[in-house]
């Protein structure tokens, strides 16, 4: 359960710095891994996360916020990563990016809960899988496994979870980019 | 273009028409090439784990740094010695006190890369943790090298061509062990492998490199040769520099240790350098010019440095606008020949630069995202 963000917003007005770092370490792993999902790069998605925040405790007496707080922020990384690619020539009409972002990290972003199309392309493609493939690859991704915790547990070898994580990555991206 | 296509690139399966919108993105530059490679290395693999509490150690520093001191100007004589400043300049970074929004964003000096363009025309980013390997050749520790290759696959030459960006650096190692530094805004052509007993000839395209040249008598090949638009260099062995920018109209080749000789294309006349001797050629008219001098000037940006002595603002302005590729305009034109003398550090923001050079008090800057602006200081 998030605050109410008319007071997480007042409290950052207020320099409540406190309130902020707890927001800023809260938050920031999970948005690094979201913009990485747009730039492809560590530093970069970092550099992008943290200037965000810095933006934020910089202009929030003229900020207002109708969404969440995470919502809020979650939708100005993006926007900054959009910015980006469309400085090389980019675009993402399909939400390809997005999709994929859903499958590696299912249930994060905030902004498109509820969007049921977007889930149920994801399901299907997920459900196209046969069964084994299916099982290393949601317990690679949904459940964060490693590959010799799904080796030890499926009672295969880390080759074939390689294998298969390579297959089922290659058909999710067919799949997408029809 | 849509990201759609570097998906199906990746996964082979581009139609036609897709292929040549997808080329013509790629082809169109570094950086789109540099993309496309981070995506297919990193497209649906699992991220690292990502450590919040050391990036807020990084962006709470952040939240409190000062704003930058006013420009304020000393009326002290024009032509400050840049080198006696440079303590007072440190002092003053200490002066700073209103804090308020740290938003503007310090332009950053510049790096190591380079984009490699292999025989077939493919291009590759090396950038400052770039690793690449292919066939001889290899990156380490920011420069790439070339090995010597097996005696039977060096009958045909095959050229490599290294392009140095604008805020680059980059370093070469050739299969004869011969060093090149190349400075930023510089392309270089070269033989991937020497072949024995014929000349070894390299092509400085544009820009400035330094070459540490091993002697023809410790390899089992000929003379080394510099080829420039203009002019060649016939090393005896040695270490020199050459500077080729094309915007300056002229060559400048500086003798460090050994011995050189130099063939004017113009005008057809050969000159020997001895160590610390410097010419410099106008490619315009084919004149030219020796003099002696103090080498450690004209090398010292492979040392990491900035070093001047006598030298015109619009000179330093050039170097400067190199190295952080900023784009930089006089006000006023007489300011270009104000000069200067001084040594700072290449591995700083370009604002502590430009501090210092208006600390003498003739000039000021103004700085517009990377353009920057020189004028009379009122």
């Amino acid at each position: 359960m998030e605050p109410n963000p008319h007071l997480l917003l007042g409290l950052i007005k207020q320099r409540d710095e406190k309130t902020f770092r707890h927001l800023f370490v809260l938050l920031y792993p999970e948005l690094v891994i979201y913009a990485q999902n747009y730039l492809f790069d560590r530093a970069m998605s970092e550099d992008v996360v943290q200037e965000v925040f810095i933006f934020v405790w910089e202009n929030a007496e003229t900020l207002e916020i109708a969404v969440s707080f995470k919502s809020y922020i979650y939708r100005m990384v993006r926007n900054r990563c959009l910015n980006h690619l469309r400085t090389l020539k980019l675009t993402d009409p399909t939400k390809a990016i997005e999709t994929l972002f859903h499958i590696e990290q299912p249930g994060t972003s905030p902004l498109d809960e509820g969007d049921q199309e977007k889930i149920r392309k994801i399901n299907q493609i997920v459900s196209t899988f046969p069964a084994g493939m299916q099982k290393i690859f949601k317990m690679r991704y949904y459940q964060g496994h490693t590959y010799n915790e799904i080796a030890a547990e499926l009672a295969v070898t880390v080759n074939t979870v390689k294998t298969q994580l390579t297959r089922a990555r290659k058909r999710i991206i067919d799949q997408l980019s029809r | 273009m849509d990201f759609k296509l570097i998906l199906k690139k990746i996964n082979g399966s581009l139609s036609d028409s897709e292929k040549m919108q997808f080329d013509s993105w790629y082809q169109e530059s570094p950086e789109h090439q540099q993309f496309f490679r981070k995506v297919r290395a990193q497209v649906l693999t699992k991220k690292e784990q990502v450590d919040a509490e050391a990036a807020w150690n990084e962006v709470q520093v952040k939240l409190a740094v000062p704003k930058k001191r006013k420009r304020k100007l000393w009326p002290v004589a024009i032509a400050a010695s840049l080198a006696a400043v440079l303590t007072v300049g440190v002092y003053l970074n200490q002066q700073k006190v209103d804090y308020a929004s740290p938003i503007s964003s310090p332009i950053e000096s510049g790096a190591h890369r380079a984009v490699l363009t292999l025989e077939d025309g493919e291009e590759v980013f090396l950038g400052e943790h770039s690793t690449f390997h292919q066939a001889n050749s290899t990156t380490r520790d920011q420069s790439l090298v070339y090995h010597q290759p097996p005696a039977e696959s060096t009958e045909k030459i095959v050229y490599n061509t290294l392009s140095i960006p604008k805020s680059g650096q980059y370093k070469l190692v050739l299969t004869d062990g011969t060093q090149v530094w190349l400075n930023s805004d510089t392309r270089i052509k070269y033989p991937t492998a020497f072949i024995a007993d014929q000349p070894r000839e390299v092509e400085l395209i544009y820009g400035e490199a330094f070459f540490e040249v091993t002697p023809s008598k410790r390899v089992k090949t000929n003379n080394f040769f510099v080829k420039s638009q203009g002019q060649t260099i016939e090393v005896i062995g040695t270490a020199f520099n050459v500077r080729n920018y094309t915007e300056e109209d002229q060559i400048e080749t500086t003798l460090v240790e050994g011995e050189v000789s130099v063939l004017n294309a113009i005008s057809g006349q050969q000159m020997t350098l001895m160590p610390n001797e410097q010419v410099s050629l106008r490619t315009h008219t084919g004149h030219w010019q020796k003099k002696v001098v103090n080498p450690e000037y004209a090398t010292a940006w492979k040392q990491g440095y900035f070093k001047f002595k006598e030298e015109s603002l619009h000179t330093i302005m050039r170097a400067i606008s190199r190295w952080y590729d900023v784009e930089v305009h006089f006000e006023n034109e007489e300011l270009k020949e104000l000069e200067f003398n001084g040594v700072f550090s290449k591995n700083q923001e370009l604002e502590k630069i430009i501090e210092i050079l208006e600390f003498g008090g003739a000039i000021e800057f103004s700085i517009n995202d990377h353009q920057i602006t020189v004028r009379q200081s009122k």
